[in-house]
């Protein structure tokens, strides 16, 4: 089977879901879950807590899809806000440390290039979000690509990243805004494609 | 607060890498209808969702699909009004949505119904109790302004006499100084008074003095003017240098006599003149001036013309009533 990829997800689909359509559900399930399921096995680094995760996240986006607003984003950055949200709640509630600052740069980073983790069942559309993403991270200083990660990634606050790096608040907070500024002019064209 | 700084916020936001307190003023500024952050935010979430796309992709389970599929078989999406926010359903939202499946939904409704009468008879009461608070407010504000009119005047009036009091003062000062002055002067001019005082009695003192000259002058002047007058020489005896000369008015029974050369009184003596009828009789006692000359004023002697010589002798202090000392000049009349 041609595994779908999660280049766009139209609105309607949630909107189907949220009247209770099932057929809609396992379409949306296929079109988002590697991603998810990549997500939050990056935050959580255990395949049994992931697939956990997963399945709250799921059944909470099957209950709350009516909620979901396209105005103000689309599906999929829901979905991905929803379960980063998930997985960083359940790694504080479980009291789990952080592992980026020893892993940062390696095989499990973000600026890791993409094309070896790409499937040959993704379409070349997806291929080439995911090159352009990992493109995008590579050309951020080493610096800004951190502190993203260890906000993102870690949910830490800027002032959190300034106590663990050493570093003065105001530093950290620049180079949170300049990565984040520079990644939305590296993926606009994205994202606009997306939120249509 | 500067709108740069809530826009320098949405990126942080957007990563999850603001504080609590950060993240509340933000989320206040968003409700209160900024109409370029939720943009700038959306732009930002948008452009972090696509953050995962570049890890390495990890298949989920094949059986995750059907523990997932089977579990919302059990659940039926929420039928919950939609909502903007999902962050401002909380509570309430999760209570209400309990209450909204089939079993509940008539006495849901029914208190759905109860809750929107309350609330309008809420709203209205508030309506009603802000109407006159509006009211109370503005009462209170005329009599602020009356009160500050009142007290821009007072104030006024309080300037003005504090302005009269410092003019007062002023016054009372160089009148102060004025009298210290005149103290000061007052004391110069008593100084100068005594002094003047003092000067006055040694003039009036030395007045009597020239006055008492002056009649002895006079006195003298007429004598020597006088056709009666008599003049009579005492010469020296042998053991004295001096003479002298008397000259007397019998008619006005006064009369001078005046000494030349008579040697220096010793220490506790006087010369003594005496007239000698039957016997000596004391018409006076002298002293000499630097000249070593002796002067006596005569007044009231009587019997001149039985007066038969005039002598002086040498006597103690004060004068004795008949001679003991040493005769130094001797005249006949």
């Amino acid at each position: 089977m041609r595994r779908q990829t999660p280049l766009i997800i139209s609105p309607d689909l949630v909107a189907q879901v949220a009247h209770g359509d099932r057929d809609a559900f396992s379409r949306l399930y296929d079109l988002s879950s590697s991603l998810l399921f990549t997500l939050a096995k990056k935050i959580l680094n255990q395949p049994d807590e992931t697939s956990e995760l997963l399945q709250e996240v799921y059944v909470e986006i099957w209950q709350k899809a009516k909620l979901f607003d396209p105005n103000r984003g689309s599906p999929l950055s829901w979905m991905v806000t929803m379960t980063r949200s998930r997985a960083l709640d359940r790694v504080r509630s479980k009291g789990w440390k952080s592992r980026i600052l020893t892993e940062h740069l390696d095989d499990s980073s973000m600026a890791q290039p993409v094309t070896s983790g790409s499937s040959p069942q993704e379409s070349v559309e997806y291929r080439e979000l995911k090159e352009t993403v990992g493109n995008a991270l590579r050309v951020l200083p080493d610096e800004q690509c951190l502190v993203l990660e260890l906000s993102y990634y870690e949910g830490l606050s800027h002032r959190e990243i300034a106590d663990r790096l050493q570093e003065p608040v105001g530093t950290i907070k620049t180079r949170i805004r300049l990565a984040v500024m520079k990644l939305r002019e590296s993926l606009q064209s994205y994202w606009t494609q997306e939120s249509v | 607060m500067d709108h740069k700084h809530f826009e320098e916020m949405v990126a942080l936001y957007a990563v999850g890498a603001l504080e609590p307190l950060e993240r509340q003023e933000l989320e206040n500024h968003l409700y209160a209808g900024c109409v370029v952050c939720p943009n700038l935010l959306k732009d930002y979430q948008e452009t972090v969702s696509l953050l995962p796309h570049g890890l390495t992709t990890i298949e989920a389970p094949p059986h995750l699909k059907s523990q997932i599929m089977e579990k919302i078989s059990k659940t039926v999406p929420q039928a919950v009004p939609e909502m903007a926010n999902e962050k401002r359903s909380g509570l309430i939202g999760n209570t209400l949505r309990n209450f909204a499946t089939p079993l509940f939904r008539p006495a849901f409704t029914l208190l759905i119904v109860f809750i929107l009468a309350g609330t309008g008879f809420y709203a209205l009461s508030l309506r009603s109790q802000l109407e006159g608070t509006i009211e109370q407010r503005q009462e209170m504000a005329e009599v602020l302004d009356e009160t500050s009119a009142h007290v821009g005047v007072l104030r006024q009036k309080l300037a003005e006499q504090e302005r009269v009091v410092s003019d007062l003062r002023d016054k009372q000062n160089r009148e102060l100084a004025a009298v210290l002055a005149l103290n000061e002067e007052l004391k110069d001019q008593k100084a100068e008074l005594e002094q003047l005082q003092t000067q006055l009695g040694e003039r009036e003192e030395e007045s009597a003095f020239l006055r008492r000259v002056l009649a002895q002058k006079d006195d003298v002047v007429r004598l020597l003017l006088s056709p009666d007058v008599v003049v009579v020489s005492l010469k020296g005896l042998e053991q004295s240098p001096g003479s002298a000369f008397l000259l007397f008015d019998a008619e006005r029974k006064s009369g001078l006599f005046y000494s030349f050369g008579l040697p220096s009184l010793p220490r506790g003596k006087v010369y003594q003149l005496w007239a000698i009828v039957d016997k000596p009789v004391s018409v006076g006692t002298f002293g000499l001036d630097a000249g070593r000359k002796g002067r006596i004023l005569i007044k009231n002697l009587t019997n001149f013309s039985r007066i038969s010589k005039f002598a002086v002798s040498l006597e103690p202090e004060g004068g004795r009533p008949q001679p003991t000392g040493t005769i130094h000049l001797m005249g006949e009349t």
